[in-house]
């Protein structure tokens, strides 16, 4: 039984804490207070100021190509919005790590229905090519 | 002569004598009890709410209205009470017998264990104040995050409003070093760093760090710190300043050894007594207490039982500083 219970959903969103329920490691929280790196990408693993400015940079390039943040840089508002176009229903409990989870999986989701749907065209596509290829070879048998 | 039922109350009323006896010994030798703000409580869970940066008192024109305070509410951190108990049996055999002895012993001994394993229960508070999450004394996990999601002891505590900008830290250092061994310089340099502390919206609120926590080991150690008329172990013939200023040192046995075995004899810790209860906290909805079975039967064992509800842990840290002795 847990006998102490904090807020959790408060301090991951004010950077104070990992996740819910997971508080930093020394490293990590040293990385947060003291090197004042962003808590995102501390999340993502940035413990250096060498590491952080070159996942900056990726990012950058990745918002160039694509016209999009990664998901991790979005605002809760933001990421608020994204949920509600991918259909994901969600109240103003849920942190930024919530959702941002949500949406991955959200999208893994369709990412995989697209991918199913896209094979059985090419197997329909392939038995529609074999019925035609039988129909021309009973052509051929008869003829 | 054996113990019948018909003496039942009255050796009830001799087992009650010997937990009463032995509780108030227990607790008079309690460290724990000693610098834990220990409250008695109806629920079954305490919201606690640390509040910080009242700046309400200004001069006021007589006749006008008097400022309302205004504070800033900090994180909040809720404790659950948690139930323990034991049991143990008077035997058919002990009573035919007059085993009186044996029953005086089970009592007291069932006694001992269960206020040792409240105190210890405290002891690992501190010594696990690096830790964000252990296994008590009774088995069970605890999670020893403070209201700011960090470990009792943090070089950069948070208050929980205007962000990350305002930090404290709680470990003690010797001015180079975090986490020094017990040195009368560290107790020098971490009593002024505390005494420089300010709240969350930067007002002086002085931490007064009076009361060294120590095992046995470094008891020697912290008393001729701390009491020896001139400087301690140096040929430096100045008066001791630190004499007065601290006003008690607490040695705690269960600080030698963790509950999980680790020797943690090097471990230290200041406290400001007079607010060290903001920061330790324990909440009894039941103490203690010994319970008479409510039948009694001839040829069948008369189970006594030691139960009680609490709930303890830690609050807002700024009030007790603490090293692990090993930089």
């Amino acid at each position: 039984m847990n006998m102490i219970t904090i807020d959790w959903g408060r301090l991951v969103n004010d950077g104070r804490a990992k996740a819910v329920g997971v508080p930093w490691s020394d490293e990590e929280w040293d990385a947060v207070i003291n090197k004042h790196i962003p808590a995102e990408y501390v999340r993502e693993g940035c413990l250096t100021l060498a590491a952080y400015e070159e996942t900056k940079k990726e990012n950058e390039q990745y918002e160039k190509s694509t016209g999009d943040k990664p998901l991790y840089l979005l605002s809760k508002g933001e990421l608020q919005i994204r949920a509600k176009e991918l259909g994901i229903a969600h109240t103003d409990a849920a942190t930024k790590e919530v959702l941002k989870d949500l949406i991955e999986k959200e999208i893994r989701k369709q990412e995989r229905a697209t991918a199913k749907a896209a094979k059985i065209d090419a197997l329909k596509d392939i038995e529609k090519l074999s019925e035609d290829e039988d129909v021309e070879d009973g052509v051929a048998i008869t003829s | 002569m054996p113990i019948s039922t018909t003496d039942f109350p009255a050796l009830t009323d001799d087992l009650q004598t010997i937990f009463n006896s032995t509780a108030k010994m227990k607790i008079a030798d309690s460290v724990g009890m000693k610098i834990f703000g220990v409250r008695e409580t109806n629920r079954r869970t305490h919201d606690h709410l640390p509040l910080h940066g009242a700046d309400a008192i200004r001069e006021v024109t007589p006749g006008a209205d008097l400022p309302t305070v205004t504070l800033d509410q900090g994180d909040t951190i809720t404790y659950t009470q948690r139930y323990f108990g034991g049991k143990f049996a008077v035997t058919k055999a002990m009573r035919k017998f007059d085993l009186y002895e044996q029953i005086e012993s089970l009592a007291r001994n069932t006694t001992v264990d269960a206020f040792d394993k409240v105190d210890y229960s405290m002891a690992d508070v501190l010594t696990f104040g690096t830790s964000t999450s252990y296994t008590d004394i009774y088995g069970g996990t605890v999670t020893a995050t403070g209201p700011d999601g960090l470990a009792l002891f943090n070089a950069s505590h948070t208050f929980g409003i205007a962000g990350l900008t305002r930090t404290y830290s709680n470990i003690t250092t010797d001015g180079t070093n975090s986490n020094p061994a017990l040195s009368r310089q560290a107790v020098v340099r971490t009593r002024a760093r505390a005494m420089a502390f300010r709240d969350a919206a930067g007002n002086f609120r002085p931490v007064r760090l009076d009361t060294i926590v120590v095992a046995p080991t470094n008891e020697d150690l912290a008393e001729r710190i701390v009491f020896s008329n001139q400087m301690s172990g140096t040929g430096n013939n100045d008066t001791n300043p630190l004499k007065g200023k601290i006003k008690q040192i607490l040695t705690w046995e269960r600080i030698d050894t963790r509950s999980d075995g680790t020797d943690t004899s090097a471990y230290w810790f200041l406290c400001d007594s007079s607010q060290a209860s903001e920061t330790l906290k324990a909440f009894f909805a039941e103490r203690p207490t010994l319970d008479a079975p409510e039948q009694v039967y001839k040829n069948k064992n008369w189970e006594y039982t030691v139960d009680y509800f609490y709930s303890w842990g830690f609050g807002f840290q700024a009030f007790v500083n603490g090293s692990t002795g090993v930089n």
